[in-house]
């Protein structure tokens, strides 16, 4: 478990989007969410597919690995899709059982909001598949900075990302060790109905929680042993700077989603 | 119960990039009653062997034989074994979850359903076992323990379903001096009276080169040597290729043996050695 791949996991390379400023990734993901709820014809969704694709190719990353992002979702857009095809009205009627009617509106919604979320995740996947957590939080902590005026804690909101990320592996290690401890004391995780098996889990999660605390305790003392106090005057090793690229990018992004708007309106 | 593994080979995520092989072709044999010490350098494959026999572990190729039958990987008979064979994970603390010392104590016979009754004796025993009174701890938490009661406890966590085989892996790491010796004192008593077998699994030879009648050394996932500790202790030169340093006591005296002084080299403890150099000194006043 714990040495196997999360859904969302950095993997290294060097291709174009591997180089992309995070900043103008962040932004470019952010517009690219808004477009695909923008659009309202199969001929947006086609050429936003096509970018994506493009860009899932070229990134140089196993398809399979998209693949696993879109599975954990798969319910909510099943979920999605039966909700809109029984209860969006509208358009002619395609089928009719007794009071249970489908109509073509409830069908035309039902997949492009499937589109939709498929796309979003897929997006979404390729963005922290090629970008490392720490180029992430720092594009957070950057495109957060406006808001500080606000009382908004930029940096200690990047900071808090980095350190959970940072984190995840070691407490799945964690609770497959605790697992398997009580497993040899002939705790059973598998069997009985739902209720014993969320009481089952309580022998997990007390020492889980139990380290988290200690870990968390470590993690601040040692911090504060090398003089951490927070995201004033603080430089940093990796500083990013915008290329060419990264302004021709957003570019063509913005482009992109002008001609949206401009279908959509007209 | 005699415990063995044939040829047994693990592989962790097999077919990916990640792909480790922990163990190649381990043979080994824990006769009943025996006390074994497997010692090995980090990462050299100890705890993948261990987890292994009692089914944690699936092995990739290979099997695991108890008392000559080789393992079925039922359910059933998985937890039939794994409370034959108690497992003690390092830093076993970590694991103590209930609202008291007693309860969870208390976790594994539950688990194997026996009565109220029959889990207050096992419980009551188990805290015995490892000096720990019963009433002044059964109703504590167990988080306001010192770390080394933790740890009696835990290992009185196992020792109450009343395993055949008993597995420690490094019982004793983080401990003080002190808290190392009661441990020691207390797996030794355990082996003494319960005639349980006792794998002890370290990379501290001067732990194990005192209880273990025979030691198996790891290196790589391999079995590299499995002989006595005194016989291991004198292929000095080879351990240190394993990445394992002797015992100070045993380093000692195989340098004294070097140096020409008639010296066993078989010694592990300060009493021992206090002996032998005192004697070695009155053989010499006999020679003048």
């Amino acid at each position: 478990m714990s040495r196997s791949i999360t859904f969302g996991h950095y993997i290294p390379g060097d291709s174009f989007l591997h180089q992309l400023d995070p900043r103008i990734k962040l932004i470019i993901l952010i517009l690219s969410i808004a477009a695909l709820f923008l659009v309202e014809h199969l001929i947006g969704f086609i050429i936003i597919g096509g970018f994506l694709f493009f860009f899932l190719i070229t990134s140089g990353t196993p398809l399979r690995y998209f693949l696993r992002g879109v599975r954990p979702i798969l319910l909510i857009i099943l979920f999605t899709v039966v909700l809109h095809i029984f209860f969006t009205k509208g358009g002619e009627v395609l089928f009719r059982l007794g009071p249970v009617t489908i109509e073509s509106d409830g069908v035309y919604l039902a997949s492009f909001m499937a589109i939709r979320l498929i796309l979003l995740v897929l997006m979404t996947t390729l963005i922290t598949l090629t970008t490392s957590p720490l180029a992430l939080t720092d594009g957070v902590e950057y495109l957060l900075r406006p808001f500080r005026r606000l009382g908004v804690p930029a940096h200690d909101m990047a900071m808090m990302m980095t350190i959970a990320l940072r984190f995840i592996p070691t407490l799945m290690e964690e609770s497959e060790k605790i697992m398997k401890a009580q497993m040899a004391r002939g705790a059973d995780f598998s069997s009985g109905n739902i209720i014993r098996k969320a009481k089952s889990l309580v022998p997990i999660l007390v020492p889980l929680f139990v380290s988290a605390f200690r870990r968390a305790d470590e993690l601040a003392v040692a911090m504060e042993a090398r003089c951490y106090r927070g995201g004033e005057n603080r430089t940093r090793m990796r500083e990013l700077h915008v290329r060419w690229v990264d302004v021709v990018s957003l570019f063509v992004v913005l482009m992109l989603m002008c001609l949206l708007i401009y279908v959509r309106i007209s | 119960m005699l415990i063995e593994t044939k040829n047994l080979t693990h592989i962790y995520m097999p077919g990916t990039q990640f792909q480790v092989e922990a163990l190649k072709n381990v043979n080994i044999r824990i006769e009943p009653g025996e006390f074994v010490g497997i010692i090995g350098e980090t990462g050299s494959g100890k705890s993948t062997l261990i987890q292994h026999l009692n089914g944690l572990l699936t092995p990739t190729n290979g099997s695991i034989l108890i008392d000559g039958k080789e393992l079925e990987r039922s359910s059933a008979n998985l937890r039939r074994l794994r409370q034959r064979v108690g497992l003690l994970f390092q830093f076993p603390e970590h694991q103590l979850f209930e609202e008291t010392v007693y309860n969870d104590v208390a976790f594994g016979p539950k688990n194997m359903g026996l009565s109220e009754e029959e889990i207050a004796i096992r419980v009551r025993e188990a805290l015995s076992l490892v000096d720990m009174d019963f009433e002044q701890f059964k109703d504590r938490s167990p988080f306001e323990l010192s770390g080394g009661q933790m740890r009696r406890v835990a290992i009185a966590g196992v020792m109450a379903m009343e395993p055949e085989v008993l597995i420690l892996d490094e019982p004793t790491a983080g401990l003080d001096p002190e808290g190392r010796r009661v441990i020691l004192e207390q797996i030794k008593k355990i082996h003494h009276q319960k005639k349980l077998s006792v794998i002890l699994v370290s990379h501290s030879m001067e732990d194990v080169s005192r209880l273990a009648d025979r030691l198996y050394v790891i290196h790589q996932g391999r079995i590299v040597l499995s002989r006595t500790p005194a016989e291991v202790f004198s292929e000095r030169s080879r351990l240190e290729g394993y990445g394992l340093a002797l015992p100070p006591i045993a380093e000692l005296m195989q340098k004294l043996k070097e140096k020409g002084k008639a010296v066993r080299t078989n010694i592990f403890t300060i009493t021992e050695a206090r002996r032998e150099l005192l004697s070695l000194q009155e053989r010499r006043k006999g020679d003048v």
